[in-house]
């Protein structure tokens, strides 16, 4: 059996932090503008398609500094439209392994029901929210060396999204931005051993700079460039109830975590590949610069008429001139 | 855990199995080029997308910077590309091309974009 991998404050900090800097993936077309699935937080939109795999990496450091867990996870997420403005979603962290000490577990998995409240094609501005549920006790058994929460977890998600295709500047229109806003409510207050588990806000946004837009609407680019879209992306997460007591040479239980970073996303046809350097605010998020990427199949692309389509009702029309 | 994986890997088999389905068309390049200066008028505008085009369900519009039309013959498609007859010669001046199209797995997708012909 593999030792239990981090002590006091820091594990469930170090849980937090890890659990809101794994891959959220989808991504939308709101008039000319596509969001893209992108890593830090999840886009605005609700769409069909197949996140497989996503993956995360960053080392943890200890409270003294010192290098902790070199952390690494392969998850995963299939979301499906119901409805043109309503879609569901099913993943998990999946498989997370470490090193120092070695460990390795299966995440829980989460559900999701998202709806877009609002959309102007036009203005290529979207607005929605969700309420996520990650189940407790459905990935490794607390035996593991990287059990799951034993506990469920629910979130309320607020989501938006905005591109500047609509400016006059021509170099401004290649500019988009979204952001998200969560309130993650685990259903257990306190654990067998008396941990408390706290109530959190997860907040994060992302800044893009769609070439892929500016060579469809602005400008032409080399064919090099035509398909990227370079960002900059954050995500923090913040304890606001329930909050542990501190305990001397730990982490401070009030300790705001989060990463940011530089990414870009190669759009397809069919699929889109993104990277991300994730670079910790302090050391309770991290030590080192991590990486996160995903491989996320359009699956409104490769399956229009089956897999691809809502349930119910047309597809959401794409373009601002329909 | 088993039937998880199992069901990714059905999920991902349906997807890679479904191979004659095409994705949105994006504008690829257009001739004269999306926020191109020419110096003298094309013949044609040719705007070319990412994908296949149905012919039949997709055209573009051309007019002056302020708004007035510019008469074109009725658009023609082969393969990803949409080709625009000019009835006449463009002055100099910004032109605004207004498209729509409609790829071959029946998404439909549209936009705008200008290019100048330098006096």
């Amino acid at each position: 059996m593999p030792s239990r991998p981090l002590h006091g404050l820091a594990g469930p900090l170090v849980a937090i932090l890890l659990a809101s800097v794994s891959p959220a993936l989808s991504h939308t077309i709101v008039g000319d503008r596509l969001f893209p699935a992108t890593l830090a937080i999840d886009d605005p939109g609700v769409n069909d398609e197949l996140a497989l795999p996503s993956f995360a990496y960053m080392t943890s450091a200890n409270p003294d500094g010192s290098d902790g867990s070199i952390n690494y996870n392969l998850g995963w997420e299939y979301s499906k439209t119901i409805t043109a403005n309503l879609g569901f979603s099913v993943g998990s962290e999946g498989y997370k392994w470490q090193k120092s000490p070695n460990a390795q577990g299966w995440g829980n998995i989460e559900t999701q029901l998202k709806y877009v409240f609002f959309q102007d094609p036009k203005h290529e501005f979207i607005f929605s929210g969700a309420v996520n549920a990650n189940w407790a006790n459905s990935g490794s058994p607390q035996s593991a060396g990287l059990p799951s929460d034993p506990y469920t977890t629910l979130t309320g998600k607020v989501y938006v999204g905005k591109g500047f295709g609509d400016a006059s500047a021509d170099w401004v229109r290649p500019f988009a931005l979204t952001g998200e806003f969560d309130y993650n409510i685990p259903t257990v207050t306190a654990n067998a051993d008396g941990s408390l588990n706290p109530r959190t806000v997860t907040y994060g946004a992302t800044v893009q700079y769609s070439l892929l837009y500016m060579n469809s609407y602005v400008h032409e680019v080399p064919e090099l460039f035509k398909r990227l879209i370079p960002a900059f992306e954050a995500t923090f997460t913040s304890p606001v109830a329930n909050i542990p007591l501190a305990v001397p040479g730990d982490f401070s239980p009030n300790t705001t975590t989060g990463v940011f970073g530089p990414s870009l996303y190669y759009v397809g046809n069919y699929f889109e590949v993104g990277v991300m350097a994730q670079i910790p605010i302090n050391s309770a998020s991290g030590k080192n610069v991590g990486v996160m990427a995903v491989l996320d199949f359009f699956l409104d692309d490769i399956a229009p008429t089956t897999l691809g389509k809502p349930l119910f009702g047309a597809p959401q029309a794409r373009g601002s001139h329909n | 855990m088993k039937n998880i994986r199992s069901l990714m890997l059905a999920a991902v088999l349906c997807a890679v199995a479904t191979t004659s389905a095409l994705a949105h068309a994006l504008l690829d390049h257009a001739a004269p080029g999306v926020g191109a200066t020419v110096t003298a008028s094309p013949s044609e505008l040719q705007l070319t997308f990412s994908q296949e085009i149905v012919p039949a369900f997709s055209g573009a519009e051309v007019s002056t910077a302020e708004g007035a039309p510019i008469v074109t013959a009725k658009p023609a498609g082969s393969g990803n590309t949409l080709h625009v007859g000019l009835a006449q010669p463009l002055k100099p001046g910004v032109y605004k091309v207004s498209w729509h199209v409609t790829s071959i797995d029946t998404h439909h997708s549209s936009g705008t974009y200008k290019f100048t012909i330098a006096p």
